[in-house]
């Protein structure tokens, strides 16, 4: 009878630690950095930045989420940003635009970008990884043919809005991210659409017997991430105070990784939006507290490619057993 | 030729799938150098015996003898390596290589590590000459038609000396006179020797070439005759299904007055040919067919899955057109796949999500669900079909699968439909669960007229008012119940048997 109570407990934790796993992991990497650096990580001035290093990651992440939902990918975000930030910024400075009709324009043009690239994949039925990457590329010469290489500086006062104002302590581009990710995670949780991506991304021909219309949804999710880059490019431009044509470039990997590691942490290896931004804090924990440990920026990457790969690792092990 | 030489004995061979008896311990011989049909009933038990046979599934009992020597095969490989080869109805090919380096596919001749092509095309123009198959062996194989593919098939185990092969439906997919070809062929295979097992749905062809021929159902050899001793009418009573379960359905006396929908020589790609039927208000009629008679695709066809190349649907009088299922879903008319994992359920997700899927526009409002009327809907239908679950959040994959179909026909109710089509409704599930299926079917037909494609003579016989028997895309007949009760005459028409095709010899 004892025996039986332990392996129940037992096969109780385990499935916890699949449940939770990557949130246990957080936890640990909090921990960890908070015995490491007590006076500097803890603070409340560096929690807020850690929330503010994350704020263009995780609205990235979450558009991705729905992309990464119905079993797709969106390989443009990263250049998308970049561009968009570039057609903001000469939207102001180029053509004189007030802010908020730049702000508008360039999230429409995210979500133009986005239509296209769910479109090829939808309907012309192109293979998701190499329609986006190919139209990533498309953006991305667009964009270096337009700005010549060059950043589009003079962005005007009223822009810091997105990325650069304080209201207190608190950075305003905070709650631009809670409110995306709100939006993102009512959509998800609470409308049609969300019980759709939901369907289309665990059995897509069910779906489509159910009288789903699986490509009008699949486009709907690639606009959604066009729009999550279009606020993800103000943010960033705003932040540096100038548009440079590769400022987001970078951020694809980061968000990939973050739908990944998140994808273990709630349900079970789904993409969910908690879980994309629980993943968006285990990277932007990382890059802060490894370098208030000083750690070099050029080792830091070898430290997060670690972590990445044990978080992932830890729950798919603990999945795999369950079967 | 020595024909009593025996190449395969099967003894007492028996197999289950989840408790469901699938082969109840089968006796077969087949003798060295004879084309031996094996003949039956979907489901009778055919393809789980050659499996067994060729080592893709393993038998639960029994003993399997191949030229005298007790052989148990864990795989294909296995198998071919002891001269037992199959020639399945999916062709496995690498459609990107040329005929040649498929037919060497996992033995290529080398050349200090590298490829020898040269080497390959040589041998393998040798080889097809030697059998006598006329292809190019420089050939890519996606140039290739459906029959040159399963010549290639042949050649390939040809190649490894196999002495009994196994054709799997080899005449479905080929045209009139490449069949003729190909029959040619296995006669030519037993002149040099080799032993064929044929299974077939044809009946002309099994008298054209056989020698043998054994009539399998529910799993249990019927009988083995030699084909000059049989008739193509004893072949086909012994091959309906003439089950003693009693279904215990009462059917209600029916009047059958208004017409809901009409189709006029449907035609699609292949399967369908010329196909048509009408449907009354409150009917339940049944779709009976053998493996590839269309019925499924026909219906497809008319709901706007597939596309349809001619002919005409007319619903509640008026002539449509659906593009999409979405709109077919929309007017009324609703398919209940036979699939129930591929295309019935999204497994991960929970029972009340996926029963409502299909309705979540009743119950939302600006694009939100209404989480509560939702809740109550999907509780109604679980009490209302007893479908056994402890919560209705639990994922759908959790369920048995007489539960599983239970939330499948949930998905379609408590929402407007005129007309369902039900397609092998009782597939996989056991006795007390179908007996329940059946009596949901009923109740449903009081408000809406019902479609069923069902491959078990029994289950159309106790449910249906009318049965159409389909053949080779066509619909052959329409049966009323003083007809369909004897099960023969659909199997004769289901077989192609038209009236003077199946005279007595």
């Amino acid at each position: 009878m004892e025996k039986q109570q332990k392996i129940d407990n037992n096969i109780q934790i385990s499935k916890l630690a699949a449940k939770y796993g990557t949130l246990v992991f957080l936890v640990i990497l909090f921990i960890v950095f908070s015995i490491l650096r007590p006076k500097t990580f803890l603070s409340m001035g560096n929690i807020l930045t850690i929330l503010r290093q994350i704020v263009i990651l995780s609205i990235l992440g979450a558009g991705l989420t729905v992309v990464m939902i119905t079993n797709r990918i969106d390989l443009t975000i990263g250049y998308t940003t970049s561009f968009l930030g570039v057609v903001a910024a000469a939207l102001m400075v180029h053509f004189g635009l007030p802010v908020w009709l730049a702000a508008i324009i360039t999230i429409l043009v995210g979500a133009l970008l986005g239509s296209l690239s769910g479109f090829s994949v939808a309907i012309l039925g192109i293979p998701d990884f190499i329609a986006t990457l190919s139209l990533g590329f498309l953006i991305s010469g667009f964009n270096q043919a337009y700005t010549k290489g060059h950043p589009i500086s003079g962005l005007p006062e009223g822009f810091k809005i997105f990325g650069a104002k304080f209201i207190g302590r608190i950075p305003t581009s905070l709650f631009f991210m809670i409110v995306f990710l709100a939006i993102i995670y009512i959509l998800l949780n609470y409308t049609r659409f969300g019980r759709y991506v939901y369907a289309i991304g665990g059995n897509e021909e069910a779906a489509m017997m159910s009288g789903v219309n699986v490509n009008k949804n699949i486009i709907k999710a690639y606009i959604i991430s066009g729009i999550g880059a279009g606020l993800a490019a103000l943010i960033l431009a705003s932040k540096l105070g100038t548009a440079h044509p590769s400022a987001g470039d970078s951020y694809l990997m980061e968000a990939l990784a973050t739908v990944y590691v998140g994808g273990t942490a709630f349900k079970s290896g789904e993409p969910n939006i908690a879980g994309t931004f629980v993943g968006a804090l285990i990277i932007g924990i990382l890059s802060n507290g490894l370098t208030l440990c000083n750690v070099q920026y050029y080792n830091q990457d070898i430290a997060k490619g670690l972590v990445i790969f044990l978080a992932v690792t830890i729950t798919s092990i603990q999945r795999k057993r369950k079967k | 030729m020595d024909k009593q030489e025996i190449a395969v004995k099967m003894s007492d061979v028996s197999k289950h799938f989840n408790g469901i008896c699938a082969l109840n311990k089968v006796n077969l011989e087949i003798h060295k150098g004879t084309i031996h049909a094996l003949l039956g009933e979907n489901g009778a038990g055919k393809s789980t015996l050659m499996k067994i046979l060729c080592g893709l599934i393993s038998k639960d009992t029994g003993k399997i003898e191949l030229f005298d020597k007790e052989v148990e095969f864990k795989s294909i490989i296995e198998a071919l390596e002891n001269k037992m080869a199959i020639v399945p109805q999916e062709l496995a090919l690498v459609e990107y290589f040329s005929v040649a380096e498929n037919i060497y596919l996992g033995k290529e001749k080398t050349k200090r590590g590298f490829m020898d092509m040269n080497r390959m095309t040589r041998d393998a123009e040798a080889l097809l000459s030697e059998l006598k198959i006329n292809l190019d062996p420089k050939a890519i194989v996606s140039d290739l038609s459906v029959s040159q593919k399963q010549m290639l098939v042949i050649a390939r185990v040809l190649s490894e000396d196999a002495e009994v092969i196994i054709m799997d439906e080899p005449t479905a997919r080929l045209g009139v006179y490449e069949i003729k070809d190909f029959l040619e062929y296995m006669k030519y295979l037993r002149e040099i020797g080799k032993t064929i097992i044929f299974i077939t749905h044809k009946l002309d062809e099994v008298f054209e070439i056989c020698d043998e021929v054994t009539v399998l159902r529910d799993g249990n050899v019927v009988s083995s005759h030699k084909i000059e001793e049989v008739t193509q009418n004893q072949i086909i009573k012994e091959m309906v299904n003439r089950s003693s379960e009693s279904l215990d359905i009462e059917k209600a006396q029916k009047e059958l007055k208004e017409i809901v929908l009409e189709v006029n020589n449907i035609s699609c790609d292949q399967m369908v040919h010329d196909a048509s039927f009408e449907l009354y208000k409150g009917e339940i009629l049944g779709f009976y067919g053998l493996v590839g008679s269309g019925r499924t695709e026909m219906i497809r066809a008319i709901l706007g899955i597939d596309k349809k190349n001619s002919g005409s649907v007319k619903y509640k009088d008026e002539l449509v057109e659906f593009k999409n299922i979405r709109e077919s879903m929309d007017s009324g008319l609703v398919l209940i796949p036979e699939e129930r994992r591929q295309q019935g359920l999204v497994m991960n997700l929970p029972i009340h999500q996926n029963s409502s899927l299909t309705k979540l526009k009743y119950f939302s409002k600006y694009g939100f669900v209404n989480q509560s009327k939702e809740k109550s809907s999907v509780e109604k239908l679980k009490n209302d079909l007893r479908i056994n679950c402890s919560n209705i959040y639990n994922p759908a994959g959790s369920l048995s699968g007489g539960n599983q179909q239970k939330v499948v026909l949930s998905k379609f109710l408590d929402m407007p439909v005129d007309i369902y089509i039900f397609d092998e409704p009782t597939r996989g599930i056991d006795v007390g669960a179908k007996k329940e299926i059946y009596k949901l079917i009923q109740k449903i037909s009081e408000n809406a007229s019902i479609i069923i494609i069902s491959s078990e003579i029994p289950e159309i016989q106790s449910i249906c008012d009318r049965i159409v028997v389909m053949n080779e895309g066509k619909t052959v007949k329409s049966l009323g119940p003083e007809e369909f009760m004897d099960a023969e005459i659909i199997m004769k028409y289901s077989i192609g048997g038209k009236h003077g095709k199946t005279a007595e010899n």
